[in-house]
């Protein structure tokens, strides 16, 4: 299961983009459909054919949030330079209202991803976590016992160079 | 990203709210416009993607 770190570590090292040809990559270009009328007009139809929705069905019914395999679309979007990332935020609402009505024709179990959920937000269970322990360390050093240091012997110096005492 | 995208439904969803008592709008231009030709020009793209929204939640709940 990716956890936070791998995400980190999949990210772009500093500096990857300026390794390719200015302009090479698709997003670099100016994008082919510049309002949102303009893109859905390139969406709709796409996601009400069965055959290309039938994967994304299969995504959602495995348990990957409709907001999750909408974001995957536009984000998809932008990277083939069909629009830009505005505009793919734009018409998000209604990629995610055709996920869901192709959801609810193919009458499988979903989630939208605007649920919320029973299980705690992991971060904040951590963050009682340390809460916790920190008062557990505390109390441990506030009960009384306060630990003596021993002295350390004093060490005389040994070596061909030392001062001898007398 | 999907941080942004739920904003963006919140945000679509509270211009769907405050047009609920306003006439119905249709998209003037795109797949859905019900007005003839599509026109790009005096394009109002929150009342056509929240008209979009309507559409298409109408349509859900008449064949889903």
């Amino acid at each position: 299961m990716p956890d936070a770190s791998s995400e980190f570590l999949d990210a772009p090292i500093p500096g990857q983009s300026l390794t390719t040809e200015p302009k090479s990559r698709p997003w670099e270009q100016p994008p082919k459909y510049t309002t949102a009328e303009e893109a859905l007009d390139f969406y709709v139809p796409r996601l009400s054919d069965p055959e290309m929705i039938a994967p994304m069905v299969d995504v959602m019914e495995r348990g990957t949030t409709v907001v999750a395999v909408a974001e995957m679309i536009q984000s998809s979007g932008v990277m083939q330079g069909l629009h830009s990332v505005d505009v793919g935020l734009i018409i998000s609402p209604v990629l995610v209202e055709l996920l869901v009505t192709q959801a609810d024709l193919a009458e499988i179990e979903y989630k939208v991803g605007t649920e919320k959920s029973d299980t705690p937000d992991p971060s904040m269970v951590n963050m009682a976590m340390d809460t916790v322990s920190s008062d557990y360390f505390d109390n441990s050093v506030e009960g009384g016992e306060e630990e003596i240091m021993e002295e350390a012997p004093e060490v005389q110096p040994e070596g061909i160079m030392s001062r001898r005492m007398v | 990203m999907s941080a942004q995208i739920l904003k963006a439904m919140q945000a679509n969803e509270m211009h769907i709210r405050k047009g609920e008592s306003a006439q119905p709008t249709t998209p003037k231009g795109g797949l859905l416009s019900r007005t003839g030709s599509p026109s790009k020009s005096d394009i109002n793209t929150p009342n056509n993607i929240a008209s979009y929204v309507k559409q298409i939640r109408a349509a859900r709940n008449k064949y889903a």
